[in-house]
């Protein structure tokens, strides 16, 4: 654990985060996390295990990776019975609506509410929809209830014919996910499981900051559904989709260049502090030269349209060696403290 | 702006239904010369026709049945005498011109016809017989004049299309088609009118079979057979039906062709367009002498018919005869003006027999005779494209597509090259490599080294060198790869050599496990030797079966070895002689038949090379190069004739698999089905498995183990060594789980799921090399699967086998993994393990580019940096 002479200005301190990062975590506002798991209508023990695997899986990273009070997580399932202490009740419709209401009307500007659903999702006329048990809800029926949220809005749809979901949750500062393009994308999805193994786990943080965000865990998974359907010479059945720029038009390669994609780049479930600072003036030192060798990199990125990659790799290397010094040095402090 | 190119389709849709050619008109008007005409009672019709004659000399129906029936049946002679006698009569001269014509045509005799026809424009057949003056003409190369007159039947049909007669409207069909040289469109005219021909007589077959040889020609084998079935339900002996038939037959690449042409013969013994294609197809199997002798009986009514003195130079041009295919192709030329028949005929036999070279310059040839043969232009750009002229080969086909927008062949070729775009080329020392960009990282890591071993292997084993570069194209789609062989989707082979250039399924194209791309291109690479070290001339079936025999050579599993199906077909008599193995190429009479010639071929090169060393196999190959046949060859290397040769085969095969014949029978009710076994084998199969059934495991294990005794290389699906692996597993006995596993491993090229547990029980043993060799092994199958790299990696690193663990951790960046960063710094680690210190910071520094934070390879990076590291 990180000695107390590094401080973050606000919040909490995270399990190997201490010294990474703060480029990043400086475009972070402070903020609590609402997570809102749902698994709705299996239909198959095979499909009813995998959800509450998924769901089970993120309900333990929220406890330990992200720092998320329990009292700001719930899990929502076809079968409440099956885990009763940490399933807080059924998924159907109402308690849905409940919880999401009762959350939305918590959470602050700042926060983020984050809703994942795992299940089938079909189309029924022009309204997609999310199979529970008893009456489905409605894209429109999320939209409303989420309409008077204050929060950042992070909503995953991860089943089958999620892809309208855009359209109707599409707004200013949410960042809405599906597992298909459209309603025609019927068959069973694979986007979940690697969605979920990114968020829990350290495959998905592509820029090995500590942390994985939005952005890199849908791109990992979606990478991850483009290369099963290739691997086995099939037609692509899901494509995954991102909006974040409030347009309602989901993008399949969402990536920090935008147009989807730049606001999910800084969205994380863990909550952040801003700018690292530290007490003591070695330390202090030491992150201000790791801020300019850093700023010197970007600074040389930007340069290299124009350079041989022989030329990037020598420019490049100094510099990364003088940072990899400086977080060693870093270390040797933090080790030093008692 | 995109340009899409489209295929003209020249369709059936718009011709009158053939329910209206019923049987019912034909029973109004039984008894009558007309009626066993048309239902090809041709003696019959003869014989009433000139008893009407004999009763009315001027009955006009009578004669013309009567000089057609003797045309059909290869009397033109008769029918010349006939209709002379006929037309002496002043009423007559006009009407029997035109049948009379025909029979001066058939035998050759154009001035005589031509006279015949300018007399029998005088009478009602006046535009059909314009029609045949004006095809006289432009076959004496008098090209403008002709398309002239052509021009004017479309005057005469839009001036009095009510009017016209069916055999009017037909004529116009006809010309309309060959205006259709100058303006595509115009064959759509020509359906029209062939239509209204249709529509108006329903009972005349004449003009749907000229229907029909239109759809051929314009590459619509579908409709051509609807208008052929219609004609042979009502005359089965039609002969021109039975050859277009044939034809379109030959065009779905089916077997039964030979079948047609021979019953088409059988109706007129001297129908030299029946002749020529018989030639063909003894061509096809590569007996040229018998073919010479086959195209020579074409001649009998008319010695200078092109069509059988084309297959004549085609025969001698294969034989070797330069002289005889000179001489058959200037006697052709003589009646072919201006036409590119005879070259474009030649281009296609050539490219059959993988004279690919030789094929484009016969096209090239072609097109200097005819700048207006789409099908000239077409060969030649598809045979430049073959021999890797890919520029040339797309800017001919280009023009060949703009002239005859049907021919769905070269519209496809064309859309694959407009994809090339797509795809880059790898080169190694001797291979340039045509890969699409996207698997180009991948591929570059296994395509090129495997090619180079077997370009050294293969040299030194044939003692030629084919010129280099070589050229390797991998297709992704299979499609595409069909294309780019034959024109059309629907190949069923996975690669083919042309010589210089070779083209193969990616190992993306296909299902894990349908196929090893590795013994693929080995098979491919061979081929490029043995037509090379023959000049192409290496007989289908010695190309195959070495090419066969080389996999095997080159890594243990690869190709077919002796499988029941194989022994069962051999005991059956279901495969050929080696003396007729090409037929089982060529001519296959059921499914199976390719396949398994396939690995009886090879047999045959492997008792050859133990018999006589690989020397006597070169030797071989110089026999065919010098023109031999397989029978001179035979004789001049091995010192025996053919049927020598294939009693000699019999004996050692029997010898060499004694024990597996033995052990199978020839299963019942085979037929066009495939092939069934029965046999010891299948009994002790039977047997382990009603034992499993029954848990009985001891029983089971003895009886597999006996089956496996009695087929050792029988480790396909279901073979006795997976039941035992899946024992074994079951009982958690792992050596015996390992040495089954083992045993399919190398005895089955597409074991993927077997090679996969055998490494992973192998590892978990402590045998981190066996695991490596295991997992490599399915490289060969798809080198598409990321976790198959990474446990590679795993344990080759775990071995020390460090370039292998350097070549997979490359693999898992080439394939793009979701978490390229933790790939690079891996892909570090494994060149800092390999000692490539100047790799290792290259590939840290790439990682750290990405994440500048990674602590891991930050470390790394440090690292790399110290004096341990630099020695």
């Amino acid at each position: 654990m990180s000695g107390a002479w590094l401080q973050r200005a606000a919040g909490a301190v995270v399990l190997g985060m201490t010294l990474t990062a703060p480029r990043l975590a400086a475009s972070q506002a402070p903020g609590q996390t609402y997570l809102l798991v749902v698994s709705g209508v299996s239909g198959e023990k095979r499909f009813a295990d995998s959800f509450h695997a998924w769901g089970m899986a993120l309900l333990a990273a929220g406890a330990t990776k992200f720092g998320i009070p329990a009292n700001q997580m719930v899990y929502l399932a076809e079968d409440s019975t099956r885990d009763a202490q940490r399933i807080r009740g059924r998924s159907t419709k109402a308690n849905v609506e409940t919880t999401l209401a009762s959350m939305t009307a918590k959470a602050r500007a700042g926060d983020r509410v984050v809703v994942i659903l795992f299940g089938h999702g079909s189309a029924q006329g022009d309204a997609p929809r999310f199979n529970l048990p008893g009456p489905d809800m409605t894209a429109a029926d999320f939209a409303r209830v989420l309409a008077p949220a204050r929060a950042t809005v992070v909503f995953v749809n991860t089943a089958s014919a999620s892809g309208e979901f855009v359209k109707a949750l599409s707004g200013k500062d949410r960042v809405i996910v599906t597992a298909t393009k459209s309603a025609r994308e019927q068959n069973e999805t694979f986007f979940p499981q690697h969605f979920v193994t990114a968020l829990t786990g350290t495959a998905g943080d592509a820029d090995k900051d500590g942390r994985v965000s939005i952005l890199e865990a849908f791109t990992y998974a979606r990478r991850e559904v483009e290369r099963l359907f290739e691997q086995g010479n099939r037609i692509a059945s899901e494509h995954p989709q991102l909006d974040d720029d409030g347009d309602g038009v989901a993008h399949e390669d969402a990536s920090e260049k935008g147009p989807d994609g730049r606001r999910a780049r800084s969205l994380y479930l863990e909550p952040l502090g801003g700018v690292q600072t530290a007490a003591d003036p070695r330390a202090a030192q030491l992150l201000n030269e790791r801020r300019v060798l850093e700023a010197r990199i970007d600074s040389l990125r930007g340069r290299r349209a124009s350079m041989s990659e022989d030329a990037y790799q020598r420019a490049l290397e100094p510099l990364m060696i003088a940072l990899a010094e400086t977080t060693r040095a870093l270390r040797a402090l933090e080790v030093r403290k008692p | 702006m995109t340009l899409y190119r489209y295929a003209m389709i020249l369709a059936l849709a718009v011709v009158a239904p053939l329910s209206a050619c019923g049987q019912e008109g034909l029973a109004a008007s039984s008894g009558s010369p007309r009626s066993a005409y048309r239902t090809g009672q041709y003696d019959q019709a003869i014989a009433r026709a000139e008893d009407a004659l004999r009763t009315d000399s001027t009955d006009a129906e009578a004669a013309g049945v009567l000089l057609r029936a003797l045309i059909e049946v290869g009397r033109p002679a008769d029918a010349v005498t006939a209709g002379t006698r006929l037309a002496g009569r002043a009423a007559m001269a006009a009407r029997v011109g035109l049948p009379l014509g025909r029979a001066y045509r058939a035998q050759g005799k154009l001035t005589d016809a031509r006279s015949a026809f300018e007399r029998a424009r005088q009478g009602p057949d006046s535009l059909m017989a314009r029609y045949e003056l004006a095809l006289l003409a432009f076959e004496r190369g008098e090209h403008a004049p002709a398309m002239q007159e052509f021009d004017r039947f479309i005057d005469v049909y839009n001036s009095g299309r009510a009017g016209l007669t069916a055999d009017e409207l037909r004529a116009v069909a006809l010309a309309c088609r060959m205006l259709g040289r100058n303006d595509p469109q115009l064959f759509k005219d020509a359906l029209r009118a062939f239509d209204e021909s249709i529509a108006r007589d329903t009972m005349e077959l004449e003009g749907r079979v000229q229907l029909a040889e239109m759809f051929l020609e314009k590459f619509n084998g579908s409709d051509a057979r609807t208008s052929l079935d219609e004609v042979l339900r009502v005359n089965p002996k039609h002969p021109r039906a039975l050859l277009a038939m044939a034809r379109v037959n030959a065009f779905e690449g089916s077997g039964k062709s030979t079948e047609l042409v021979s019953q088409s013969l059988a109706v007129n013994p001297h129908d030299p367009e029946a002749r020529a294609l018989s030639a063909m197809h003894l061509i096809d199997v590569e007996q040229y002498d018998e073919a010479s002798s086959e195209a020579q009986k074409g001649l009998v009514n008319d010695p200078e018919a092109p069509a059988p003195l084309i297959a004549l130079a085609a025969a001698r041009f294969l034989a070797g005869d330069a002289a005889g295919h000179r001489a058959a192709l200037e006697r052709a030329h003589a009646r072919l003006a201006g036409s590119a028949l005879a070259e474009v005929t030649l281009a296609d036999v050539a490219a059959r027999n993988r004279l690919y070279r030789e094929a484009a310059a016969f096209a090239e040839a072609g097109v200097a005779r005819d700048g207006k043969s789409a099908r000239a232009l077409a060969l030649l750009g598809i045979n430049q494209m073959r021999i890797g002229r890919i520029a040339e080969g797309s800017a001919n086909l280009d023009r060949a597509f703009t002239l005859d927008p049907y021919d769905v062949w070269t519209k496809n070729t064309l859309d694959l090259i407009d994809t090339f775009t797509d795809y880059t080329e790898l080169t190694t020392p001797r291979f340039v490599i045509s890969v699409e960009k996207k698997d180009a990282p991948l591929l570059e890591l296994f395509v090129g080294p495997l090619a180079e071993e077997a370009y050294d292997s293969l040299a030194a084993r044939y003692g030629f060198r084919p010129p280099t570069p070589v050229r390797i194209e991998i297709f992704r789609s299979h499609a595409d790869f069909s294309v780019r062989t034959v024109g059309l989707a629907g190949l069923g082979a996975l690669g083919v050599s042309f010589g210089g250039v070779v083209a193969m399924d990616s190992p993306a194209a296909r299902k894990v496990g349908e196929f090893n791309w590795g013994s693929t291109l080995w098979h491919e690479l061979a081929h490029t030797f043995t037509l090379g070290a023959s000049d192409n001339r290496v007989p289908r079936w010695f190309s195959e079966g070495l090419s066969v025999y080389e996999e095997r050579r080159a890594r243990t599993g690869w190709g077919s070895d002796a499988s029941p199906a194989l022994i069962a077909a051999y005991e059956g008599k279901r495969l050929h002689p080696v003396s007729r193995l090409n037929d089982g190429f060529i001519r296959p009479r059921y499914p199976e038949e390719v396949t398994l010639s396939y690995a009886l071929a090879s047999f045959v090169c492997e008792m050859i090379e133990a018999d006589h060393g690989m020397a006597g196999i070169r030797r071989l190959l110089e026999a065919y190069k010098a023109g031999r046949s397989t029978s001179e060859a035979f004789r001049e290397v091995l010192g025996a004739d053919l049927r020598a040769v294939d009693a000699k085969f019999d004996a050692w095969f029997r010898q060499k698999y004694a024990r597996e014949f033995a052990a199978i029978a020839p299963g019942e009710g085979e037929g066009e089905r495939g092939i069934h076994w029965t046999g010891d084998l299948r009994t002790s199969m039977e047997a382990a498995a009603a034992a499993a059934e029954r848990q009985q495991w001891e029983v089971a294990i003895t009886a597999l183990e006996r089956a496996k005794a009695m087929f050792p290389s029988f480790a396909g699906d279901g073979s006795p060594y997976h039941r035992l692996a899946d024992i074994y597993r079951k009982r958690n006995d792992r050596p015996r789980a390992i040495a089954e596993l083992s045993a399919i491993s190398v005895r089955n090229e597409l074991a993927f799921g077997e090679n996969l547990a055998l490494a992973h029980l192998l590892e978990s043993s402590g045998d981190l090399r066996g695991a490596a060799t295991a997992l490599e092994r399915t490289v060969y199958i798809t080198p598409f699967d990321l976790s198959v790299h990474d446990s590679l990696a795993t344990v080759a690193t775990r071995a020390g086998l460090h370039p292998l663990a350097v070549r997979s951790r490359r693999a898992i960046v080439a394939l793009d993994p979701s978490d390229r960063v933790e790939a690079l710094y891996q892909l570090a680690k494994a060149y800092a393990d390999a000692g490539d210190i100047a790799a290792a910071r290259r590939e840290v520094l790439r990682a750290l580019d990405l994440a500048p934070n990674y602590e891991k390879a930050q470390a790394l990076l440090l690292t790399l940096r110290t004096p341990e590291a630099r020695r």
